[in-house]
């Protein structure tokens, strides 16, 4: 299942599925999802400190965005590290909005006497 | 009997319960459209909460436990949004003036209208800090909605409300405007209806998708930008 939300996410950036050795990558991209991971988190946590330091108007995780893609910028092979793990959490975009969407369902009462 | 209460008491409480719980419900729901053949009405999301929901009043779960346990991936996929944006950047480049004019135009409507529509339908002043940001994916609204001082879980419920009918509208809408570039459709449903409108438009065509969820970082970007900008021109 996981291979297969891989190539739904290359179909994200409009790119033909490769062709290779399953195993190798599977061993590799268990590596970059960890450090991906920990890259993703980490510049959402940049991100909090300098807007809660600066105290702008602005989330956290937006700031972490444009400092991920200054970082991109200085250093592009970090793109392809990162694309494996990044594109299976973007193909499940959707999820993220599960939480939100229980809580129409919960705030409904509210919602009305508003 | 009182095993079972106490060990229920402890798991309905930990983030692991409805952390799982949201990602199976959402693998079932995925699952489910695939098999009706991804009609508009059977969105995953959709589906989620109606399968979610009664399982957490039955429970008696409050929102704020399950959400405590089910939302600490947002922060990260807002991050994740910068990679699309830069394997895009020739792109974003090559169409860097119709994108800038879309984008700022849409954005601006998008917080602007709700602004304007919530002063003259005399909303209090919570719930128009709440409509501001509701074009914006759920993360980035959460996160302005916070930084101006509305009420997170009320923007929560407008930001859904606002995805579910960008992407049930959206087709039927472009085809009334006759509107057939997918670029032009993909983006438009992108600024307009952030990540459940990008998800339709995968769903429906890969550049459409690609165009979608680069209007969505975009105005990410932007939106957390303008709110607070309106806000003071506007109140």
């Amino acid at each position: 299942m996981a291979i297969g939300a891989v190539f739904d996410c290359i179909a994200f950036i409009g790119l033909p599925p490769p062709r290779f050795n399953v195993t190798v990558t599977l061993g590799r991209s268990a590596d970059q999802m960890l450090q991906t991971l920990g890259l993703l988190l980490g510049c959402q946590l940049v991100g909090e400190f300098v807007a809660r330091g600066l105290g702008l108007p602005i989330p956290g995780p937006v700031f972490g965005l444009v400092i991920l893609l200054a970082a991109l910028a200085l250093r592009p092979p970090l793109a392809r590290a990162l694309r494996p793990t990044t594109l299976v959490v973007l193909a499940h975009l959707s999820l993220m909005f599960v939480p939100a969407g229980v809580g129409v369902i919960s705030n409904l009462e509210v919602l009305s006497s508003d | 009997m009182n095993d079972f209460v106490s060990l229920w008491s402890y798991l309905s409480a930990t983030p692991v319960l409805w952390l799982t719980a949201t990602i199976a419900a959402y693998l079932i729901s995925e699952s489910l459209a695939a098999r009706l053949g991804n009609p508009p009405w059977a969105n995953p999301v959709l589906l989620s909460v109606l399968l979610l929901s009664p399982v957490l009043s039955f429970t008696k779960t409050d929102y704020g436990t399950y959400f405590e346990g089910a939302h600490f991936l947002l922060g990260p996929a807002t991050v994740a949004l910068a990679l699309p944006l830069w394997d895009n950047r020739a792109t974003i480049q090559k169409s860097v003036i119709p994108i800038l004019c879309a984008l700022i135009a849409g954005s601006t409507v998008a917080a602007g209208s709700a602004i304007i529509l919530a002063q003259f339908f005399d909303l209090p002043i919570s719930v128009l800090l709440s409509l501001a940001p509701k074009s914006t994916t759920a993360p980035v609204a959460l996160g302005i909605s916070e930084a101006v001082g509305g009420i997170p879980t009320l923007t929560a419920v407008l930001v859904i409300l606002t995805g579910i009918i960008g992407a049930i509208t959206v087709t039927p809408l472009m085809n009334i405007l006759a509107i057939t570039d997918w670029q032009a459709r993909g983006f438009a449903v992108g600024v307009a209806a952030h990540g459940i409108g990008t998800a339709r438009a995968f769903k429906v065509n890969p550049i459409a998708g690609a165009y979608s969820g680069i209007a969505m970082a975009l105005n990410a970007l932007l939106t957390s930008l303008i709110v607070p900008i309106l806000l003071q021109w506007l109140t």
